[in-house]
């Protein structure tokens, strides 16, 4: 079969496939027709790297045209309205979410949807009055909820609250727990001297009834983004008005696999070689976007000052370091043995220098920023990001203190995922207290899964089991079910509940046409 | 670390602890279920009640040292001393049990004995990640002295004085004790097993007056945390036993907090398998008649 041929028969499968909706339809036909161009200018050994796994662009595409992640400030377009849309500022509560709204419907990213819907409470709070009482607040929230899971059917769509504790940070978790849908995914950002306990009390009544929110670490986030934040995707803490242009991860078993079991020399000279191949996919990628495609000058979000263009990094993402570690240290176990996770806190202490020190073109602050990619569906025998090996898990109190100290060391996002048992739901204050714990010890953000939940998370996005079934027969109204559907077979996730898988993205949607 | 070298030592049984120490069946570091929050957990070693349910009927009997387990262990952990005593070896444990089932009265000898300053120690470790201890057993108010410099040394432990202190108990204790507990401790959780003192016997062997006086002192004292109803179908539900539960509930404090536990075969002896385990449906039923006997602080 020619070139073309095997290009037109792609086409073919995906026009034809009885199970993608129009929209999931024309957005792999445009992922086809974009791996038709050639890859933008790579050195020979940096293309090997990508063409055989040790890098990896998570098929983002060959000529990239927008951003992976974007993080709009909407606060602008709520003050200014917007004259690209023709809208004027909103002047009641009702107006500002028809504007954000509206807004979102032209928010770009990798997946094709928006990614970040904002901190809704700090965005709307001003402007409430007397006549919300939590009733009508509740009533606004069920249909802005009905319309974010209905017309964005992605579940790395993320809303964000806190850390104030305001009436609409209440009524977003009330709102959020009893419909349990996919969309939004949701993070509240917590703040020991801001939001009060009773906010942490509510929102962990929330986890043990649908796995949400995802909860921040706000003080110490702040301090890596001062111009704002926000936690989108899976775990990925961007800064606010800006994004990631892009997200290159490197695999670190792979790279042992080509490598010295030399300690020593594995760290001094091997590794930080692999890393500076990703780092020149990095910037091969971020060129071709900003220099090519010239997404931030035709883009209205940063001409209207939503997006700034200097506030965009790009996203280093790390994975398979426990398979790199007991490569190296044959017969210990990550996340069990000091001696492990000593080494595994060393590997990631020289990658996050480099990334410290390396500069990468347009990126804000001339960087990019670490991160503990949580893997796709179609890694298999390699753990996601920094974490302990599924089903291999110490328990609770152990696994936190083995994987905190990477956390200062990833400025873009980690994922840990914590399992508890169903009893927690007759005590949710014991996820309050895990929770002070972890960020007693520094961690930025910590996340649960409670046994027995429809709504699950696999890797940070939500995927209710319930609809994993009529998958295959009915296809499925979101996209991210079918990534959920492939990773949770590949990881045996329903046989372990309530140990947890990790995958990030299936943009091919390998496991619904392949 | 003082909770590796602590494992490791060798016990004598029976055992004769001197003061401040504790007799411990185990720990957990981790707990969901034993009172409000995340919470470190110290199980201590025997009970002055036999109750037929007991789901952890190997922390009743204080080792004799009688000698019969020690052939049994297939790990060699038990050795005879002499005639009236055995030593149990740590190290050599692997908590397969089987020690258990020749003891003519249940008792586990894989226990240790600890300081309270090793127990602080260990709580110590996981204290950023909790939000109280619970001592329970066994009856943990046997071994008032430790408990009590326990909670005291947590209470003046500035790594620690955040954490609730409750313990766990069958309420046999008198009132000079609580007078001891209740300056250092949050709040007792009390178990009151029937309504009757007749069924009250039948299930613990003991009486029912003493936990009632138990009862009532302690939500004198403020230091009631909760009371416990097992519900075992057919025994501890039937109306004329939660109608004299529910009376002498009501007559503490219509809104003292309730707990109801449905009966599990899980852990009890074959003595207990003839009553039937309970539903949800049939815990759900005793909190409807509860509630409509006016007990207002019934949870899940």
């Amino acid at each position: 079969m020619s070139d073309l041929e095997r290009f037109q028969a792609s086409i073919s499968d995906v026009t034809r496939s009885p199970v993608l909706t129009y929209r999931q339809r024309l957005h792999q036909l445009a992922l086809l027709a974009e791996e038709m161009l050639p890859y933008p200018k790579l050195s020979s050994e940096a293309e090997q790297a990508l063409a055989t796994g040790l890098v990896s662009d998570l098929d983002e595409g060959h000529a990239p045209y927008r951003p992976r992640y974007t993080l709009p400030d909407y606060s602008v377009a709520l003050s200014n309205g917007s004259p690209y849309l023709e809208l004027e500022p909103p002047g009641d509560l009702e107006e500002a979410v028809d504007l954000l709204q509206i807004v979102y419907h032209h928010v770009p990213s990798i997946t094709s949807f928006p990614v970040s819907f904002g901190d809704l409470d700090t965005l709307l709070a001003p402007y409430l009055d007397e006549t919300w009482d939590d009733d009508r607040l509740d009533r606004l929230f069920t249909r802005l909820w009905r319309f974010l899971d209905r017309t964005i059917p992605d579940a790395f769509a993320h809303a964000n609250i806190g850390p104030v504790d305001t009436p609409i940070t209440r009524s977003v978790l009330r709102v959020d727990s009893r419909l349990a849908q996919v969309v939004p995914n949701l993070t509240l950002k917590w703040d020991p001297d801001v939001s009060g306990d009773a906010l942490l009390h509510l929102a962990a009544q929330s986890i043990a009834a649908v796995n949400k929110p995802h909860i921040a670490n706000d003080p110490l986030i702040r301090r890596d983004f001062p111009e704002g934040y926000g936690v989108v995707s899976c775990y990925n803490t961007l800064p606010l008005g800006g994004g990631s242009h892009t997200l290159v991860r490197l695999n670190l078993k792979e790279s042992l696999a080509r490598g010295s079991d030399d300690i020593d020399r594995y760290l001094d000279t091997v590794l930080p070689e692999h890393v500076e191949l990703a780092f020149e996919v990095i910037e091969a990628r971020v060129r071709f976007l900003v220099e090519e495609a010239g997404f931030y000058e035709h883009s209205f979000l940063v001409r209207e000052g939503l997006l700034h263009a200097d506030r965009f990094t790009a996203m280093f993402g790390i994975y398979g370091l426990a398979e790199l570690v007991e490569g190296l240290l044959p017969g210990v176990r990550y996340g069990q043995d000091p001696e492990a996770n000593d080494l595994a806190h060393r590997v990631v202490r020289v990658i996050a220098d480099r990334v410290g020190r390396r500069d990468v073109p347009h990126c804000r602050g001339g960087r990019a920023t670490l991160h503990a990619q949580s893997g796709i569906s179609e890694d298999v025998g390699v753990t996601a990001g920094a974490r302990v090996p599924i089903g291999r898990e110490p328990e609770l109190i152990d696994h936190i203190l083995a994987v905190a100290p990477h956390h200062a060391m990833f400025t873009s996002g980690i994922s840990d995922i914590f399992a508890l048992e169903a009893s927690v739901r007759a005590n949710p204050t014991a996820i309050v207290d895990v929770t002070k714990g972890a960020f007693r010890h520094d961690m930025r953000e910590i996340t649960f899964n409670v046994e027995g939940c429809d709504l699950v998370r696999v890797t940070g996005y939500m995927v209710r089991l319930s609809d994993i079934e009529k998958l295959r027969t009915e296809g499925s109204r979101i996209n991210s079910t079918a990534l959920g559907a492939e990773s949770i077979e590949n990881w045996g996730l329903l046989g372990r509940l309530p140990r947890v898988i990790s995958h990030e993205t299936d943009p091919r949607l390998k496991s619904v046409f392949r | 670390m003082s909770r590796a070298a602590s494992e490791l030592q060798r016990v004598t049984h029976p055992l004769t602890p001197g003061p401040g120490i504790l007799e411990v069946a185990g720990t957990l570091r981790s707990s969901l279920v034993d009172g409000p929050g995340h919470r470190f957990v110290l199980f201590l070693q025997g009970c002055n009640f036999d109750c037929i349910a007991c789901h952890n009927p190997s922390t009743i009997g204080r080792c004799t040292g009688c000698g019969v387990c020690v052939e049994v262990c297939p790990h060699g952990a038990l050795d005879v001393l002499n005639d009236a005593e055995i030593t149990f070896d740590p190290a050599a444990c692997d908590h397969c049990r089987a020690c258990i089932a020749p003891c003519p009265i249940d008792a586990d000898p894989a226990i240790r004995l600890a300081t309270v300053a090793e127990i602080v120690a260990e709580i110590h470790e996981v204290a950023a990640f909790i939000g109280g201890v619970t001592v329970t057993g066994g009856e943990p108010t046997l071994q008032l002295d430790a408990v009590v410099a326990l909670f005291e040394s947590l209470a003046a432990d500035p790594g620690t004085s955040r954490l609730s202190r409750l313990i766990d108990t069958n309420g046999t204790l008198d009132l000079a004790g609580w007078e001891r507990l209740a300056p250092v401790m949050d709040g007792a959780m009390v178990d009151l097993k029937a309504g009757t003192d007749d069924l009250h016997r039948r299930i613990t062997g003991q009486g029912i007056t003493r936990v009632k006086e138990s009862i009532l002192s302690l939500h004198r004292m403020g230091r009631l945390a909760e009371i416990r109803l097992l519900v075992v179908p057919g025994v501890t539900d039937t109306a004329s036993e939660l109608d004299a539960w529910s009376g002498f509930v009501r007559q503490v404090d219509p809104a003292v907090p309730v707990r109801l536990m449905g009966f599990r075969h899980a852990g009890t002896r074959s003595t207990a398998h003839h009553w039937p385990e309970a539903t949800g449906a049939d815990v759900e039923r005793v909190s409807q008649v509860l509630a409509s006997r006016g007990l207002t602080g019934i949870a899940g």
